[in-house]
């Protein structure tokens, strides 16, 4: 989106509420505490209204991600609603919203008592997300005490759907203020269940102490009676609305199945909506997968199209066309708080080596070896206890500050190209790839013991220690954004390594805001959405580069293509100064031969909108989301030149692929011959058993046969009888001894 | 239940002659060896549906009430630890839980694939490590008879969840290929293959499900692979069931002699009260050895 229609967005945002709460004096009346309220919203849109796409909002990791620095610059204006006597709240988007995280500021608020929020902080603010437009209770509001869910009216207070999202936050001296509020749609949230359909609404909830009661200010304005009727009194309600998601379209008759690359799992669901409402009425299914299973299914038939970042590494069973839809990144996100202020740390710096130090669970945690220590983990002996204690990162990043400890990094489960990539990208830096090797780092670290052996680049993070705190402590999530959820939920994914008194391993709770050392590998999609903070990366030129439109689109420049002709992964040694290394191309495997002409040309007008309307920015249904850079003009022809080739349907089946991708070593996912268990004592039958052609033919007929043998014989035999007992058209056989039986039996019947 | 309806009909047309032959002298073309062929076709018609009856409608209530005592006494297990995990594990033990939620599919994984095995529910094959575990694990279950619990598996779709309970812990996979051929595994993971009849009534070959892990591989175990069966693989029934056939079909023999005899001796009800239920006891242990014969995944 551009800044321009940004601001007319919001300008019309501004109208839309204005003319509400103008139409309707008991919205007014309701949300505000005294009858001296103006209702009118006065905002000017200023020119850089949407932050969605500018270049010093979420692109930049440097923007404070979290609420509680009451030091906002007076961020741009937005929609404003009429609050308390004197607050005015703006957001920067309230329509069209997915799950997403949305920065809610005031202004004219009373300032709060401290700039770092405690217990004994006075005029705190609470941001809640609520349901309805107009909730009428706190127990509307998802994280306050009285929460209640429609299925459970009673015993409120209860978190059906996880941590809650609701932000604590203070106010500056400016009166003004801002939190960053994650916004959830009925696939996050049931109990508020917000969609399309149903509105929700953010609430902010200034705590300024019971008016009738001033004297207890310094007790009755802090934090602790946030969900008082005083402060609810006061609150400000800020309509939010969905945006359609594919739940619109008709997917139990989709047109057909797209699997794979969970990096594109945010292009696609936007594209969903909007596709199946437009003209061309597509209704595409989608299941986000590790794209080595996408690809093997795709070659298998198990579905239409499958979206991938790496080639094809095996020799195809099917005609296909690479399209590509969507360029994304891999982020390493993270949320740090400063140990002394409990402000959220910014603008760290990693070198290759730091995030392979990270991903081979290298640190001691809590099993570092000492004097007295009987039980600890011999395999990460000697090493820092967790990154903020490693030298490295202290001279990159501040010896000097306060750091948190660091909690179990999360990662992503299973296959992915996203993990084979950054692994990749790990193994082409000297100075990681030795250490992966063994070496020792500056500092005597070195990689933990059970690491050895292991081949980099991987497509599968693996727990390797046995160790049972890094058993239950670092524990890959399966789904890409599950990854991001639990970051935004300022959670890891580890464990109590000690069973509980019902015999279950604990989940570790979400961190307190100001005392988080939690890093995630995501998307940068996921990464921008949720406004994380993206760790600076060293690339092959010595420079720190965050993941920013700018600094991924430097990287095209520096792709390499592979045997194919078409697809391209970037090269990881090129030496440019301002390229993000982790930046990649999603591509869609299209069928060009053996589909259907009404498939293949809803499959053709798939990658026609991938290629158009589909990568304009914005935040409606059909545009491209945040994170995404849009694809260059040769990769737009390509994608076309695939549509046009789906809808030929004439071609043929690629060549295998020759050398490998670029500075891939062995695949270990490349899949070898399948070696099943062998039956020692049976048949040579691997999995079941194998039959020949006769006896397949014999056995399937079978139980048919029985039922028509049984009819037949059911039906035979009384006809038999008859006729041998009446003569019914069946000529009489020789039966010389029939005039003796007869009576015998009947005689013999009759004597008890 | 209409096997038991159908047996007191089976005996009608045996003894419906001996009665009407009294009042009525047998008229000229009364033909003995036709009227015994009409019964004994008769017969062989009503003992030939039975066995269709008990496959569709009596075998499921047998694989139903398995399942319910053994998901009690599994829970039980787990909750006590003393689930088994490694070989040697007997013979129709219960294994696991599993669960297929895009078919609402929950069944207790027995050990051992034979024919006898699979009718309490699916079978873990038992030359191939338990769910979750590194390597190839194979299951086994019945498309047709005894519930078709994987009656329904090509309903799955690529990326569908699967999850298994062991004594190790929960494994959940995700379906990765459906159809007749196995995707190629990868080195160092774990795949689940589930493998049924491709049809219930009349199959041709067999229909595979193949998943890979999503959580962390659990703990594999170093013991040897025990040996398996020429009859534990798929579509393979059971010879071994031949000997209980054979002896079953002997105490049919004895218990319908008896009964004639006591028809003809003693007197009408009685005899059908009493041999009734023993017949329907023979019957009932005839035809499951029939169905152990029976390709094990039907």
């Amino acid at each position: 989106m551009t800044r321009r229609t940004g601001a007319v967005l919001a300008a019309v945002v501004v109208l839309a509420f204005g003319a509400t709460a103008a139409a309707d004096p008991k919205t007014i009346e309701t949300a505000t505490a005294t009858p001296t309220a103006t209702p009118s919203a006065t905002a000017t849109p200023s020119p850089s209204a949407s932050p969605s796409t500018d270049p010093d909002g979420p692109d930049d990791p440097d923007t404070p991600a979290e609420p509680t620095d009451p030091t906002d610059p007076d961020g741009p204006a937005k929609p404003e609603y009429p609050g308390n006597t004197k607050g005015k709240v703006t957001l920067d988007q309230s329509t069209d919203l997915v799950n997403q995280v949305i920065r809610v500021s005031w202004r004219g608020f009373t300032p709060s008592s401290d700039a770092f929020l405690s217990d004994s902080t006075t005029h705190v603010v609470r941001v809640y997300q609520c349901r309805g437009q107009r909730p009428e209770t706190v127990a509307d509001c998802y994280g306050s005490g009285a929460f209640t869910y429609p299925d459970k009216p009673k015993g409120g207070g209860v978190l059906p759907d996880g941590p809650t999202n609701a932000v604590t936050a203070l106010t500056a001296s400016n009166g003004r203020g801002y939190a960053d509020i994650e916004v959830r749609t009925i696939a996050e949230s049931a109990s508020l269940a917000c969609d399309a359909v149903d509105d929700c609404s953010i609430v902010v909830i200034p705590n300024d102490g019971d008016p009738t009661r001033p004297t207890l200010a310094g007790q009755l304005a802090t934090q602790a009676y946030l969900d008082s009727d005083w402060a609810w009194a006061n609150r400000i309600v800020a309509p939010i609305g969905f945006a359609a998601t594919a739940a619109t379209c008709a997917l139990e008759d989709a047109d057909f199945r797209i699997t794979g690359s969970p990096q594109a799992k945010r292009l696609v669901e936007r594209w969903q909506p909007g596709l199946c409402t437009s003209k061309a009425d597509l209704d595409v299914d989608y299941t986000s997968l590790g794209e080595p299973l996408a690809r093997s299914s795709f070659q298998t038939n198990g579905t239409d199209v499958a979206l991938t970042t790496r080639p094809e590494d095996t020799a195809p069973s099917r005609a296909f066309d690479y399209a590509p839809v969507g360029i994304s990144g891999i982020a390493v996100a993270y949320r740090v708080d400063d140990a002394d202020t409990g402000k959220p740390i910014t603008g760290i710096k990693l070198t290759p080596r730091l995030v392979a130090k990270l991903l081979t669970t290298s640190y001691s945690m809590n099993a570092a070896c000492g004097p007295g220590v009987k039980d600890c983990n011999k395999a990460t002996d000697g090493n820092p206890q967790d990154i903020f204690q490693d030298p490295e990162f202290l001279r990159l990043n501040g010896e000097e500050r306060s750091w948190p400890s660091m909690a179990w990094p999360t990662v992503v489960s299973g296959d992915n190209d996203l993990t084979y990539e950054l692994t990749r990208w790990l193994a082409a830096d000297p100075e990681a790839a030795a250490f992966l090797k063994g070496a020792k780092a500056p500092g005597g670290m070195t990689v933990n013991r059970n690491f050895k052996g292991a081949e980099f680049p991987t497509s599968a993070f693996v727990s390797r220690d046995p160790d049972k705190r890094f058993v239950h402590g670092f524990i890959p999530v399966f789904g890409l954004s599950d990854v991001a959820r639990y970051l935004v939920t300022n959670r890891d994914n580890s464990e109590n390594y000690v069973k509980d008194q019902y015999g279950n391993y604990v989940k570790t709770g979400p961190y307190a805001i100001g005392n988080r050392g939690l890093f995630a590998v995501v998307s940068t999609s996921d990464a921008q959405a949720l406004r994380f903070s993206s760790a600076r990366l060293r690339n092959a030129a010595g420079k720190y580069v965050a993941p920013t439109d700018a600094s991924m689109t430097a990287m095209l420049k520096h792709l390499k293509t592979n045997t194919d002709g078409v697809t391209q992964l970037p090269d990881y040694t090129a030496k440019d100064p301002k390229a993000y290394p982790l930046t990649h191309v999603q591509y869609a495997e299209v069928p060009t031969n053996g589909v259907e002409a009404a498939k293949a040309s809803k499959i053709a007008a798939f990658l026609e909108h991938a290629a158009g309307p589909g990568q304009k920015a914005g935040i409606k249904p059909g545009t491209r989301p945040v994170g995404y850079v849009p694809l260059t003009a040769a990769m737009r022809a390509q994608t076309k030149k695939a549509a046009k080739n789906v809808l030929a349907q004439k071609g043929t089946i690629p060549e295998p692929p020759g050398a490998a991708a670029p500075d891939a070593p062995a695949e270990p996912d490349a899949p070898e011959p399948v070696t099943l268990p062998a039956i020692q004592a049976g048949a040579p039958a691997p999995m079941g058993g194998r039959l020949s052609a006769d006896a397949a033919a014999l056995l399937g007929w079978l139980l048919p046969a029985l039922l028509g043998t049984g009819i037949g014989a059911v039906l035979l035999g009384p006809i038999l009888y008859a006729a041998g007992r009446f003569g019914l058209a069946v000529p009489a056989l020789p039966s010389p001894r029939l005039p003796h039986v007869s009576p015998r039996g009947a005689g013999r019947r009759r004597k008890p | 239940m209409t096997a038991v309806e159908e047996l007191p009909v089976a005996e009608t047309p045996k003894e419906t002659p001996k009665e009407t032959a009294a009042p009525t002298p047998p008229p000229a073309s009364t033909n003995l060896p036709l009227r015994a062929a009409g019964v004994a076709l008769g017969l062989l018609g009503v003992f030939v549906l039975g066995f269709l009856a008990y496959l569709a409608v009596l075998s499921p209530l047998q694989h139903d009430r398995d399942q319910i005592t053994r998901y009690a006494d599994f829970r039980k297990e787990l909750a006590e630890g003393t689930a088994p995990v490694a070989p040697p594990i007997a013979a129709g033990k219960s294994v696991a839980i599993l669960e297929i939620p895009r078919l609402g599919l929950r069944e207790v994984v027995v050990e051992g694939t034979t024919s006898a095995d699979l009718t309490h529910g699916p079978g873990h094959r038992r030359d191939t490590p338990l769910p979750g575990q590194p390597g190839i694990s194979v299951i086994l279950g019945r498309a047709g008879a005894y519930g078709g619990p994987f009656g329904d598996l090509g309903k799955l779709h690529t990326g569908d969840v699967i999850t298994v309970i062991t004594g190790q812990g929960l494994a959940s996979y995700t379906v990765s290929g459906t159809g007749p051929s196995i995707l190629p595994p990868v080195p160092g993971s774990s795949t689940l293959v589930l493998v049924t009849a491709d049809s219930g009534v009349a199959p041709r070959g067999e229909a595979l499900v193949t998943a890979r892990l999503t959580s962390q591989p659990v703990a594999g175990n170093s013991a040897e692979a025990p040996r398996i069966h020429r009859s534990e693989v798929g579509l393979s029934g059971d010879l071994g069931a031949l000997v209980p056939l054979l002896l079953w079909a002997e105490a049919l023999l004895l218990a319908v002699g008896l009964t004639t005899f006591s028809y003809l001796r003693w007197s009408k009800w009685p005899t059908y009260v009493i041999s009734s239920p023993v017949l329907l006891a023979v019957l009932w242990n005839i035809y499951e050895s029939l169905a152990r014969l029976l390709p094990n995944t039907l």
